[in-house]
């Protein structure tokens, strides 16, 4: 372990810019807007900067090299074999280095961007300080070297997303959807606490109480022996039990089912707010945590089943959404939602370093979506239904409208749809392989029902993407008349590109996302998956914890015995680090290899279907969206679809309903009226009672003190001398 | 002796109580607390002249200082009583305390 004091530097330039720009709108003295911008970017600059050096001086160490940096000793409780250290620390490894350079540039693009987007609104140094404060934040969850350190990060950004999803919060829809977002992340948040608590318990048994990734992994086939009974429950595994627990807050911070709710309401947000918190980086928190703890998820296989079934589940569900939503935005907050589902299926199957991949490339494409719609958004003047939108990008080159939001837009529809050879192709058909070929040691053909979710959601996201891109840039133009369900009417000639600034990042963007698939997998175009070999060190730290179990101890724990046989030599992550297997792995891998083309070749072709029938429907047959007063009369199927399942309704109905009454009738009208106030108006109306008694004791007339004070001194008297 | 002392220390002492309790006239009432003040005063001095015995005057000083510091408080008491007595007076030409009420609940 090397350490560098370097790596505090990351998110400490954001912390700056967040005290410049603070403090001046704290005291009311505003920087020019154009000085508020650069202060912003120019400080996610500096960390972008510092990340990519250490990023270098991190390639040259060996594989397994990490740089550590104390910056002070926080909680400290305890001695000797009860200490209980967590120090604030840093710790740059493979991980944290993809995490912290994907955060940084793409935020730091989205920093440029956004001082074209708010060039117009007035509080933009508000709006610059706390997306400062969100890099850092997101920089101490991806750089802390132990669960708290990540945790006050993970808090910091769910209040930074808070702040900023109601950022206009003089409108009460965009204040109440913060106030949404907040809740239900702090819903999740709980079950990560538990799991922390149960973890530092479990760390207490083995001896040295500590959350540091490093001691947990020391510690990790030790803590696999435990066991937690929870009355009532059961007995069950702790690996699991923290497993199940981190989830759930995985599930809040991520959006997936079933607390997945807040993340279309988080639209309401500025829109580059979306791109960066809601579709680049917050929302992969969960996904970074699962590969960051994935040496605790691989000896926990029904924790790790439960996270790739949420995920297969959510990939498909949010997927069906998007096809019937018309806000550009709500389209590509589902699309988020599914894209994040199969994250969760990536690295719940095993397949840390594809889950991690998927991320990366996922905030480069949707990142671009995103600023490429909030560009769209404006160029329309504040129009976000795509039945008003259309033909923004016809003709020839010198006609288009947004020649380059429509191109980028478009490469990254095809991206995320998976088509070859674009990053999200790879990405997704990485982790569609290792749900398939990952054997599952709790149920096995679990593993392939995942895969059919993934492949189903795969011909959605390429469908209602193409819906999307083919109703907003191609087509006709419909925003320009009037009608009884739009009232207000653009003329096309209005609609403008974007200035230079918000675009140029965009095509930043673009080259991000097409060059990054040569780095993953790719085995048909170079044969060697680099993005693997430079996670594997890390994420994989889990199947050598294995392959120690399987080893001479293996024979002498039957659970471990099963687990060794539940691991198929062809699973590539285990392969890769157990020469032993080799011979094995050759004689399957022919035939795997041919297999694995041929889903790659089915998962193409699904794509491509998607997107064909996608441009069929919607270019073609120039099929429209019903208008807000046809929506009464489609189909059951599509009505569903238009009300997101009534999810939010059905949780109106359980949860939030029976709360609010039950808050009202017992809490407020009984407990809080008649127990608190009842206690505390009971009090004073007894000392008023008692005092008013009491004072007619003193009625001005000093004989009569003079007489209670005789009589007290003779009863004190009487006392001494009789008593 | 040391009876006689408190005899008459006691006799004076309920003589200035009795007229605490009874007498409507401030000054009146003034007067007996200072009588209450000298009782005390009076058996300070019988108690120490006791317990020190005839030849051990440097002991029996103690009750003597007591006594004198008293007498300081006392004057200093009676000063800013009677200022207060005569600000009284001024105001409602009474000492009548029967008729000095006013602060009260």
């Amino acid at each position: 372990m090397h350490s560098t004091s370097l790596i505090a530097l990351i998110p400490l330039f954001p912390l700056l810019g967040v005290l410049v720009n603070g403090v001046s709108v704290w005291r009311r003295k505003e920087l020019p807007r154009k000085t508020v911008g650069r202060i912003a970017a120019g400080s996610v600059f500096l960390s972008a900067l510092t990340a990519t050096y250490l990023f270098v001086r991190l390639a040259q160490l060996p594989d397994d090299g990490k740089f550590h940096q104390v910056v002070f000793s926080w909680i400290v409780a305890g001695r000797d074999a009860d200490l209980f250290s967590i120090p604030f620390a840093f710790t740059f490894d493979r991980l944290s280095a993809v995490m912290a350079l994907t955060v940084c540039w793409v935020g730091f693009l989205i920093h440029v961007y956004s001082i074209g987007y708010m060039a117009e609104d007035p509080s933009v140094g508000r709006y610059f300080t706390y997306l400062n404060l969100f890099m850092f934040a997101m920089l101490l969850l991806v750089l802390g070297s132990n669960l708290i350190v990540l945790f006050i990060g993970w808090e910091g950004v769910g209040l930074c997303s808070y702040l900023l999803i109601g950022f206009w919060f003089e409108d009460n829809e965009k204040a109440s959807a913060g106030k949404k977002a907040f809740i239900v992340n702090r819903i999740g948040d709980f079950g990560f606490l538990l799991g922390m608590f149960f973890l530092t318990w479990g760390m207490a048994q083995v001896g040295g109480m500590s959350l540091e990734y490093d001691k947990l992994q020391e510690a990790i086939l030790k803590l696999k022996e435990m066991a937690v009974t929870l009355p009532g429950f059961g007995t069950f595994p702790l690996l699991e039990i923290v497993g199940v627990c981190m989830f759930i807050g995985a599930t809040g911070k991520s959006a997936q089912i079933p607390l997945y709710i807040w993340l279309p309401d988080a639209m309401a947000g500025p829109t580059p707010v979306s791109a960066l918190i809601h579709a680049a980086t917050m929302v992969t928190a969960g996904v970074y945590m699962v590969a960051r703890m994935g040496f605790l998820y691989s000896l926990a296989p029904f924790a790790s089943t439960v996270v790739a079934l949420v995920g297969g589940l959510t990939a498909l569900f949010a997927a069906t959404i998007g096809i019937a939503q018309n806000d550009i935005k709500k389209v590509l907050a589902y699309s988020t939602v599914s894209q994040l589902g199969y994250m969760f299926m990536g690295v719940g199957v095993g397949a840390y370093s594809a889950g991690i991949f998927h991320l990366v490339t996922h905030a480069f494409f949707k990142a671009c979506l995103f600023l490429g719609s909030g560009a769209v958004i404006m160029a329309c003047h504040h129009e976000q239904d795509i039945r008003r939108m259309g033909a923004l990008w016809t003709g020839r080159w010198s006609e288009k409208k947004m020649k380059w939001t429509g191109l980028t837009f478009i490469l990254a529809t095809l991206c995320i749809a998976g088509l070859p050879p674009f990053s999200g192709f790879v990405s997704k058909d990485e982790i569609l392989w290792m749900a398939f070929s990952t054997p599952n040691s709790v149920y096995p053909t679990v593993h392939k029902f995942i895969w059919g979710l993934g492949v189903a959601g795969a011909f959605c996201t390429a469908f209602y993407m193409t819906r999307l891109t083919v109703l907003t840039f191609g087509g006709e133009y419909r925003g320009g008349e009037h009608s009884h369900d739009f009232h207000h009417a653009l003329p096309h000639e209005k609609v403008h590109e974007v200035p230079k600034v918000m675009w140029v990042p965009l095509v930043i963007l673009m080259v991000g996302f097409v060059s990054l698939g040569f780095l993953g997998k790719s085995r048909i175009f170079s044969g060697d998956n680099a993005f693997h070999h430079w996670l594997a060190p890390v994420v994989d730290a889990g199947s050598h914890e294995k392959a120690l179990l399987e080893g001479p101890a293996g024979a002498l724990l039957p659970a471990a015995g099963e687990a060794a046989a539940a691991e198929d030599p062809g699973h590539g992550a285990v392969a890769v680090h157990e020469p032993a297997e080799a011979p094995a792995k050759e004689e399957g891998g022919e035939a795997e290899h041919k297999l694995e083309m041929m889903l790659m070749g089915l998962s193409v072709a699904v794509a491509a279907l998607g997107v064909l029938l996608g441009y069929l429907v919607y270019g073609v047959r120039k099929v429209r969206p019903p208008m807000p007063s046809e929506e009464k009369s489609v189909g059951p199927a599509h009505k569903a679809l238009l009300n997101k399942y009534w999810v939010d309704e059905i949780y109106q109905a359980l949860i939030v309903n029976p709360i609010r009454v039950a808050s009202e009738s017992l809490l407020w009208k009984i407990f809080d009226v008649k127990v608190v106030d009842g206690t505390v108006n009971g009090v004073a109306r007894t000392a008023k009672e008692v005092s008013a008694e009491g004072l007619k004791l003193q009625n001005g007339i000093v004989t009569s003190y003079a007489f209670y004070m005789v009589l007290g001194v003779a009863v004190v008297l009487g006392y001494l001398i009789l008593g | 002796m040391l009876n006689q002392y408190l005899v008459l220390s006691g006799i004076l002492f309920t003589i200035g109580v009795t007229g605490v309790l009874l007498r409507r006239n401030v000054i009146v009432i003034f007067m007996c607390v200072e009588l209450m003040l000298n009782a005390v005063n009076l058996s300070i001095l019988a108690f120490s002249r006791y317990h020190a015995g005839l030849g051990n005057l440097d002991a029996a000083m103690n009750g003597h200082a007591l006594v004198i510091m008293v007498m300081a408080v006392a004057a200093a008491e009676a000063a800013v009583g009677l200022a207060i007595v005569i600000s009284i007076y001024r105001r409602r030409e009474t000492v009548d305390v029967e008729e000095i009420n006013l602060l009260k609940w």
